[in-house]
């Protein structure tokens, strides 16, 4: 039984989002009725995983709260996403309010309406968190290629949270140029969502984790309603995202999703 | 001649007061001069050999096109120290070079994050080209190990001592996350401020392991034996890489700190006005206090006129008088601009230890020290003696030419 999962396996891009978007990407949303969870491989698993996650469309409300040490702060924002290439998100808070990001596939922008400047997120800055929060601008850009750029593998099974979990090994694919060189993900074996992720570094250390803390049903899906990005780096540093409203399926003007929008 | 200078001599011992004003404008402006001229002048010399020795060496060997990039500190654009080295071996004029590998990256220490900018250094070939060994308090780096020098204001911030551990974290050359742990072995408390306030040095080889640079340098720097000879020598270095078949741009420091060079471009002509105004202080001063002293005198030179003196005589009178204030005051003035040089020169002002974490775009930090400018001394003697002789000029015509009795009458 344990012999398939040693298999080393290309699978198809997972989908991953701007931030609005990262809880379900981080976590994937699952649909019901995939629950048979019989001896896969890791390519199955993620198929599998990635077909859940996969949504044509979805307008969201969602916050962040942000903690550092003893501080903490919340931004609450509106997003909205169609497939992988587009995202657009604007923050609603009053610290915030009318700053907005938009993701055009790998292109990154965001507008700060005090200063009335586009800026294109790019170089030193997409290491940055975005928002100070425990989220890399390039946690929000990269992930959509994973599927491309990771070798898969099972690495056991173990329960987390109260579900039986599949444990997988992702280690980037020679030459291809990744953020984090090797993650381990949990994912839950009826639900097909990822419970769990570990990202490490290129020397191996540990740099964030990011945990599902609630699941919740909506229109025949399972989707991660609150998730936590612990950087391991920083002590007392954690982000959780919570969505408190999402629709799925729901038509998006294309005027949305583009600069001009992002100024007004 | 000899009447007119025992009376010019006898006139200013006698107005004491007036003789002591002007002198007095003319040795404080001419000190204040030399005092200007001499910091501005230990600034710009400090400044560039700290830019020199701390920051872009003699000369400078890049990738292709890593200058035009320099400012995002790009890491895929390497060349090979062993070759370049090679090929540097033969180059007259060339003393010494080393490889640098320069990277961004953030200092964490697990509560606290700062971005810095992180230089893999080879422990045995920097020093040879570089001073930053002589500012360590603690211990040198060693090759292979995992420590890192932190500059001393940088470790103030995050409060960090020798013997403390902090994580690197930067990006591999591939853009994968990198987390390095390092051991603190030393602060740096050196004269740039850029090097105090936001570098972390650390082994060549430990960088390059964690960097996946596969043995590349952002940088040889080399140290010439002249200086005034760098343009040749970078003419040579440049043909010798060429022969060499190895492609790479060769920066003179010139050229590395033209940023810099623009700021004291700027300085220097706001030195220059700033001098120019002392200037104007100091002769406007002496040209008052003759033209007063001449007003107040109308009635004595009525008098001299009366008693058959020519005007060429009042004159040259006035003009003798002022040339021997100039003189006084040009000495004094000098001598209090040479007490004040030789002070600042070896003490200098410690203007700067309260902004030492301040960064103002100048690589000097700490004690301001002077530098001597002895042909700018020379230049201000005569500068007060011909300023007090023109200056005395036209008022002494003015009441010269007036009439013996109006003279007599309005004084």
């Amino acid at each position: 039984m344990m012999s398939v999962w040693g298999n080393m396996v290309k699978v198809r891009p997972r989908i991953r989002l701007l931030i609005p978007a990262v809880a379900l990407v981080l976590l994937t949303a699952a649909m019901s009725g995939l629950s048979e969870a019989g001896d896969l491989t890791a390519k199955e698993i993620v198929s599998r995983m990635d077909a859940n996650a996969y949504m044509a469309s979805a307008h969201l409300v969602a916050k962040l709260v942000i903690r550092a040490g003893n501080r903490e702060i919340t931004k609450e924002m509106e997003g909205w996403v169609v497939g992988n290439e587009k995202a657009a998100v604007t923050f609603l808070n009053p610290g915030d309010r009318g700053t907005k990001y938009l993701k055009l596939g790998d292109e990154l922008w965001m507008f700060f309406p005090d200063a009335e400047d586009l800026v294109k997120i790019s170089g030193h800055m997409l290491r940055q968190g975005m928002m100070g929060s425990d989220f890399s601008y390039q946690d929000a850009l990269e992930s959509e290629k994973m599927g491309e750029l990771y070798d898969f593998k099972v690495a056991g099974v173990e329960d987390y949270g109260g579900a039986r979990c599949y444990v997988l090994e992702a280690t980037a694919l020679p030459g291809k140029q990744v953020s984090y060189p090797r993650r381990k993900i949990w994912v839950d074996s009826e639900k097909f969502v990822a419970v769990k992720e570990e990202l490490y570094a290129a020397s191996g250390r540990l740099l964030k984790v990011s945990r599902v803390e609630e699941l919740r049903q909506k229109g025949g899906r399972t989707y991660a309603s609150r998730v936590v990005m612990e950087d391991k780096l920083k002590r007392g540093s954690s982000t959780t995202f919570i969505i408190e409203k999402i629709e799925f399926d729901v038509d998006i003007p294309d005027d949305v999703f583009s600069l001009r929008s992002l100024m007004r | 001649m000899r009447y007119l200078l025992k009376l010019a001599a006898r006139n200013l011992w006698r107005q004491k007061r007036r003789t002591f004003l002007t002198f007095l404008a003319i040795a404080v402006g001419l000190a204040a001069l030399i005092e200007v001229d001499c910091i501005m002048r230990g600034v710009d010399r400090d400044a560039i050999d700290n830019l020199i020795n701390l920051e872009t060496g003699d000369l400078r060997v890049h990738a292709q096109g890593y200058f035009a990039q320099r400012e995002s500190l790009p890491i895929d654009l390497v060349v090979e120290p062993s070759a370049v080295l090679a090929a540097l071996g033969s180059v007259p004029g060339v003393k010494t070079a080393t490889p640098r590998l320069v990277f961004g990256a953030r200092l964490n220490t697990g509560w606290e994050e700062i971005p810095v900018v992180g230089v893999g250094i080879d422990p045995e070939l920097d020093p040879q080209v570089f001073t930053l060994a002589e500012y360590v308090e603690g211990k040198w780096l060693s090759r292979g190990a995992a420590e890192a020098l932190v500059g001393y204001n940088l470790a103030q911030v995050l409060e960090l001592e020798p013997g403390d551990i902090f994580t690197l974290v930067t990006r591999t050359r591939g853009e994968a996350f990198q987390a390095v742990d390092l051991t603190v072995t030393g602060l740096i408390r050196s004269p740039h401020p850029q090097v105090n306030s936001g570098q972390v040095y650390l082994p060549l080889d430990v960088a390059d392991q964690a960097l996946a640079v596969g043995g590349g340098a952002t940088e040889v720097v080399l140290r010439i034996e002249r200086r005034a000879n760098i343009d040749e020598v970078s003419g040579l270095v440049r043909a010798s890489l060429q022969g060499a078949g190895i492609p790479a741009e060769v920066l003179t420091w010139r050229e590395t700190a033209r940023d810099f060079l623009a700021i004291s471009q700027s300085k220097q002509g706001f030195t220059g006005l700033l001098i120019f105004m002392i200037l104007i202080i100091a002769v406007v001063g002496m040209v008052n206090t003759i033209l007063l002293g001449a007003m107040e005198r109308v009635r004595e030179i009525g008098m001299m006129k009366a008693m058959g003196m020519s005007p060429r005589e009042i004159v040259l009178l006035f003009m003798f008088e002022a040339t021997g204030i100039g003189v006084l005051g040009s000495i004094t003035g000098c001598l209090v601009g040479i007490a004040g040089n030789a002070y600042l020169v070896n003490h200098g002002i410690d203007v700067l230890r309260a902004y030492q974490g301040l960064d103002i775009g100048y690589p000097i930090a700490g004690v301001l020290r002077g530098a001597w400018n002895w042909p700018m001394i020379v230049e201000t003697f005569f500068l007060g003696v011909v300023v007090s002789w023109v200056a005395s000029y036209v008022p002494a015509r003015r009441v010269a030419a007036q009439d013996p009795l109006v003279s007599l009458r309005h004084g």
